[in-house]
């Protein structure tokens, strides 16, 4: 196992498992909306990946499968948390393209003048209005993974990840451009 | 290529995931086609605005410190004021496989200072030396409950409150013991045992926190009593300096955790078994 590899001598910051953690948690971040509990997301996910370690497959992504564990553990989170008053996550919306984007290209350059003046709140904004899969597949498409370890995370198949990508893309690219028609002239 | 099979593709261009000619095909309508390109353009401004400008909330030290402990090293070697022999280089020195050898510099080095005895491998070496497998379950629980941010799901001195929380939350009824003594009602929290469910009850008894865990007993291996606590059949365990009693009422079994003198922690379980029975 890459692991074993790495306590040999091998291996590089990618192998080592506080080399993501600061990635873990701007996920965890954006899964929960209390910093508390995106911390306590995080430090689940290190004692389940520390436990279950037997259960990394050589070979396989250290950080693909760190975020599968987090996903995991939020997921469980969730279902624990369903009939607490507390709301874990944040589901607003579905990931439907909305009536902005829709218009899609009707939109042309306005919406190009828009995304260039979109801040970092405004994103987060828009974020939280997707969907849990949503969100996750945008922001892990963000980090860099492929849409192979995507679909490691997700436990899904591969064209999933392509179609889920797409649509949730579509649906923020329209939450933004709804707060650019909202913004006084 | 139509503007359908073009946008399919897009995100695989910017990705750098298309083979040659299959770029170049794209590139091509992107070329002649005014609504694809500002389409690609959208979609790379989006790229951009996700990269440099969505917040990047990094882990907090005090998360670092917690998952540093959580990794794990070589225990008492790791103290404060120790050696400082870099985690890589012993476990090339013993040829085994450490996680705490995956540790980054920076880590070991909050390791050094923290020392706090959440060690995954001494954990199994404890667990080959012997230690009862629930009672270090329950410890670990325990170090979790004291190391997170946000440890209760319900704070209240009242176990009438506490007790309350938890029905629909799980799928048995603890018995929440009240305060007693010197010993304080915190609140509770659902957590897990092994692979079930947990009712974890939190206490502080002068500075010392206390965690009663209840669980459904049912299909675990159960160590056999050696103690009476309030004449329940119990069973000590002890790791990492902490101290647990365990006792089973009916379906559920109890697991009392502190790092408070072992004879205190019997005192307090002999006060609550009999309470769990009823």
């Amino acid at each position: 196992m890459r692991l074993v590899t790495r306590a040999a001598g091998g291996g590089g910051a990618a192998d080592d498992p506080l080399a993501h953690l600061d990635a873990l948690h701007r996920l965890a971040r954006h899964l929960t909306p209390s910093p508390a509990d995106a911390e306590d997301l995080v430090q689940e996910t290190y004692v389940r990946a520390f436990r279950g370690v037997a259960g990394f497959r050589p070979g396989s992504d250290l950080r693909a499968w760190l975020f599968r564990i987090l996903r995991n553990a939020f997921l469980d989170a969730r279902r624990r948390e369903e009939r607490s008053p507390v709301d874990l996550s944040v589901e607003l919306a579905a990931d439907a393209p909305t009536a902005a984007a829709g218009e899609g290209l009707l939109r042309g350059d306005a919406e190009l003048e828009r995304l260039r003046k979109v801040v970092g709140e405004e994103i987060e904004a828009a974020l939280r209005t997707l969907s849990e899969d949503g969100r996750t597949v945008v922001l892990l498409d963000a980090e860099g993974l492929s849409e192979a370890e995507i679909a490691e995370v997700m436990d899904c198949p591969q064209g999933t990840v392509k179609s889920r990508l797409s649509r949730a893309r579509m649906a923020l690219r329209g939450r933004l451009a709804e707060y650019g028609r909202q913004e006084p002239p | 290529m139509n503007c359908d099979d073009a946008r399919e593709q897009l995100q695989d261009l910017r990705r750098g995931r298309l083979g040659p000619a299959a770029a170049t095909e794209v590139r091509g309508h992107l070329a002649g086609c005014d609504a694809c390109r500002r389409e690609d353009e959208a979609e790379e401004l989006l790229d951009r605005a996700l990269a440099e400008r969505l917040p990047r909330h990094p882990a907090s030290l005090a998360l670092r410190r917690r998952v540093a402990a959580l990794a794990g090293g070589e225990g008492s070697g790791l103290g404060p004021g120790a050696g400082g022999e870099p985690l890589r280089e012993r476990a090339r020195a013993t040829g085994r496989p450490r996680l705490g050898a995956l540790l980054a510099p920076a880590a070991a080095a909050a390791l050094a200072i923290l020392s706090a005895g959440l060690l995954l491998e001494r954990h199994h070496r404890q667990e080959g030396a012997g230690l009862d497998r629930l009672a270090e379950e329950a410890i670990t629980d325990h170090l979790r409950l004291l190391s997170s941010a946000h440890p209760l799901d319900v704070e209240s001195s009242s176990n009438h409150e506490v007790k309350p929380w938890f029905e629909g939350r799980l799928d048995f009824a603890p018995v929440v013991p009240p305060d007693q003594g010197e010993l304080r009602l915190l609140g509770g929290a659902v957590g897990y045992v092994l692979d079930r469910k947990a009712a974890v009850m939190s206490y502080a008894l002068r500075r010392h926190k206390v965690t009663l865990l209840a669980f459904p007993a049912a299909g675990l291996a159960w160590p056999v009593a050696d103690r009476s606590a309030g004449g329940v059949p119990a069973s000590a365990g002890e790791g990492r300096g902490f101290h647990v009693v365990l006792w089973r009422a009916g379906e559920l079994g109890y697991a009392l955790v502190s790092d408070v003198d072992p004879a205190e922690l019997e005192g307090l379980s002999a006060a609550m078994a009999p309470a769990t029975r009823r």
